[in-house]
């Protein structure tokens, strides 16, 4: 979906937002509560620009008043690949953008996300994942590599992945996947995403443990939640 | 996968240490590992082969091996990715020296940390003997995907965690396995991970310490693996709310790329040897997608001049240590007696630092360019200094 009709979808008027250098920024307003919003578009590579505008953008609503509430909408192609970009440290921008994202929440902001087109490898760690709950629409892409290319890394043949990932959620792209393992909360329609986060900021945060309990209770992952407690509890 | 298993009357007990293993599950190598059996006149070898079809051999190497070291009653588990009979023979020799000698502590005070594997390291850098393993390999807790491709497993998954002591500080520890998987993180071991960092914040202890050597995501649970990481970034941010230092070392074969590599930089603070390479994406990576013009992967003096530890440590991503492990240690004492400080201010301040990289480096397509703006003269020899002299530059 395009930015463009999603945000009209979402907020009609209640909105005001630029685009620059495949950075979203605005606010906008819905059922009496302001949400600052942020995001990727275009199904952009994040670079160490747009992290640090990202970055900028949510310290100074902190600065303003720690208590807002922040939708991160997510269309990335990924991680820049370029060697300049690594050369100048993507790695330490992306870290930057994921304190910041982080900071935030600790200090009361409510932070959701909603990838509404892709959402593919290290751009999806440094930015949606952070939030407290991610969403997605029914037709995002949700992948850390493709089948065909993880075919020819791990030398295993396409016709015996795609087999199996019919029956496992552990390595094939898909947002059902995502939600089986517990990351994406629920695949949600736009007329429904935003009743759904006035619901969420009526509650209390998720705890830490959020994504790795659902993923128990829906058998994406099996493993990770028994050996997490069993290894606090040491 | 094929599973072979043996028995021979076994009436002695000659071994006094067990839960221990010898090698690493990679190929041309194994993983054993050496139990308490519950028959006390038995010696039990189980075998778990990428390779069908050797039976033949495996006995005669396994009955040679029991032959003559007499091993008495015990269970060994061998988790095999190839190896020839000679690395088998080698290694069942080797578990079985250190469970005779009764696991002796070795003096690692002149040893380099990159010949070291995951556990030598954590021992190599602690206070002697202070090491107490959690879900260690005897446990066997293990990836529950490879198997279905039908990939060999190891008993602790490729990382090694613990509680620990550093000059007397207790401090909870993680180090990667980088010969297994090359140290890619899954659900089993991002899990680990995951567990000992909100172990440390519930005990608050003084330190939580990573021991980075990974490519990152492990593909074949991909999914999973990813989610651990983000999983992984936010215990790591709860501890920095909570005060406690969150220290890494990349100093390793692998370096600390993709994910890992972001987790790098989320810590308070990451030592780096000359060796050490870091980044999102692998020069591979980037050579695969943009071409070789863009990145020449095997060009190596590039490839450090633009993710290695000396550019790191220039650019103030990074502290920089020689490769011994002494000079490690003495690195990570410094920064565990350092505060760490994460709050608004120091948030800006790396913002304002990030943003003046990015305007300095309008035109740097090389390290040495980066050099150069940085101020160090002689920014084209900066790769040929040894540790002392590059060290005495940074100063």
């Amino acid at each position: 979906m395009k930015y463009q009709d999603l945000l009209q979808q979402l907020f009609g008027n209640e909105i005001n937002y630029s685009v620059d250098n495949n950075v979203l920024l605005g606010d906008a307003a819905f059922d009496n509560q302001q949400f600052s919003l942020c995001g990727i578009v275009d199904a952009a590579q994040l670079d160490n620009v747009m992290s640090l505008k990202l970055a900028k953008f949510i310290l100074d609503k902190v600065n303003l008043d720690p208590k807002f509430n922040l939708l991160i909408f997510i269309d990335t192609g990924g991680q820049k690949t370029s060697r300049q970009a690594e050369l100048l440290g993507l790695n330490r921008y992306f870290a930057h953008l994921i304190k910041v994202i982080h900071y935030a929440r600790a200090k009361g902001a409510r932070v959701f996300s909603l990838v509404y087109g892709s959402a593919l490898g290290g751009a999806f760690i440094a930015a949606g994942l952070n939030a407290e709950k991610v969403y997605a629409l029914a037709e995002a892409q949700i992948a850390v590599m493709w089948l065909e290319a993880m075919s020819r890394v791990t030398k295993i043949p396409l016709v015996r992945l795609e087999e199996l990932s019919k029956s496992s959620a552990i390595f094939a792209p898909g947002a059902e996947n995502f939600v089986k393992l517990g990351v994406i909360d629920k695949i949600i329609d736009p007329a429904a995403f935003l009743p759904q986060i006035i619901s969420d900021i009526g509650g209390a945060a998720p705890s830490i443990n959020h994504w790795r309990e659902l993923a128990d209770v829906r058998g994406g992952r099996t493993l990770a939640n028994k050996i997490v407690s069993q290894v606090i509890n040491d | 996968m094929e599973k072979l298993q043996y028995n021979f009357s076994s009436k002695t007990n000659k071994l006094s240490e067990f839960g221990i293993t010898a090698g690493v599950v990679n190929s041309g190598n194994l993983e054993i590992l050496l139990e308490k059996h519950d028959k006390v006149d038995e010696l039990f070898i189980e075998i778990n082969t990428t390779v069908p079809g050797f039976a033949a051999v495996w006995q005669a190497v396994i009955s040679d091996f029991v032959a003559k070291y007499a091993v008495g009653a015990c269970k060994f588990t061998i988790n095999d990715c190839g190896a020839t009979p000679a690395i088998v023979s080698l290694r069942l020799r080797q578990l079985y020296e250190l469970a005779a000698s009764g696991n002796q502590g070795n003096d690692y005070s002149n040893s380099r940390y990159l010949e070291l594997n995951a556990r030598e390291r954590i021992n190599a850098l602690v206070d002697g003997g202070s090491f107490t393993e959690i879900m260690p390999a005897i446990n066997k807790i293990v990836s529950p995907h490879l198997g279905q491709l039908d990939l060999p497993v190891e008993f602790d998954d490729g990382v090694i965690i613990g509680t620990a002591k550093i000059s007397g500080k207790p401090v909870y520890i993680a180090s990667q396995n980088y010969a297994f998987m090359g140290g890619a993180v899954g659900e089993v071991n991002g899990a680990k991970l995951s567990g000992i960092c909100l172990k440390a914040l519930k005990d608050k202890v003084s330190a939580m310490i990573f021991l980075l050597d990974s490519g990152g995501v492990r593909l074949h649970e991909a999914n999973a693996g990813e989610i651990a990481i983000s999983e992984l970034i936010a215990a790591i941010i709860q501890l920095k709310l909570a005060s406690i230092p969150v220290i890494g070392i990349v100093a390793g074969r692998n370096g600390a790329f993709g994910g890992i590599g972001i987790v790098s930089q989320c810590l308070d603070a990451i030592i780096v040897t000359e060796n050490a390479r870091t980044s999102v994406s692998g020069p591979e990576v980037i050579e695969t997608v943009m071409g070789v013009a863009e990145y020449d992967s095997s060009d190596r003096a590039l490839v450090w001049r633009t993710c290695g530890g000396r550019h790191r440590s220039i650019m103030g991503d990074a502290f920089y240590s020689s490769k011994q492990i002494g000079d490690i240690r003495q690195k990570l004492l410094e920064l565990l007696d350092k505060p760490t400080l994460f709050n608004e201010k120091t948030l800006l301040d790396e913002y304002q630092q990030l943003e003046q990289r990015l305007i300095d480096n309008q035109n740097s397509r090389d390290g040495i360019d980066v050099w150069a703006i940085a101020g160090l003269s002689n920014p084209q020899q900066i790769p040929d200094l040894s540790d002392s002299d590059f060290m005495e530059l940074l100063k």
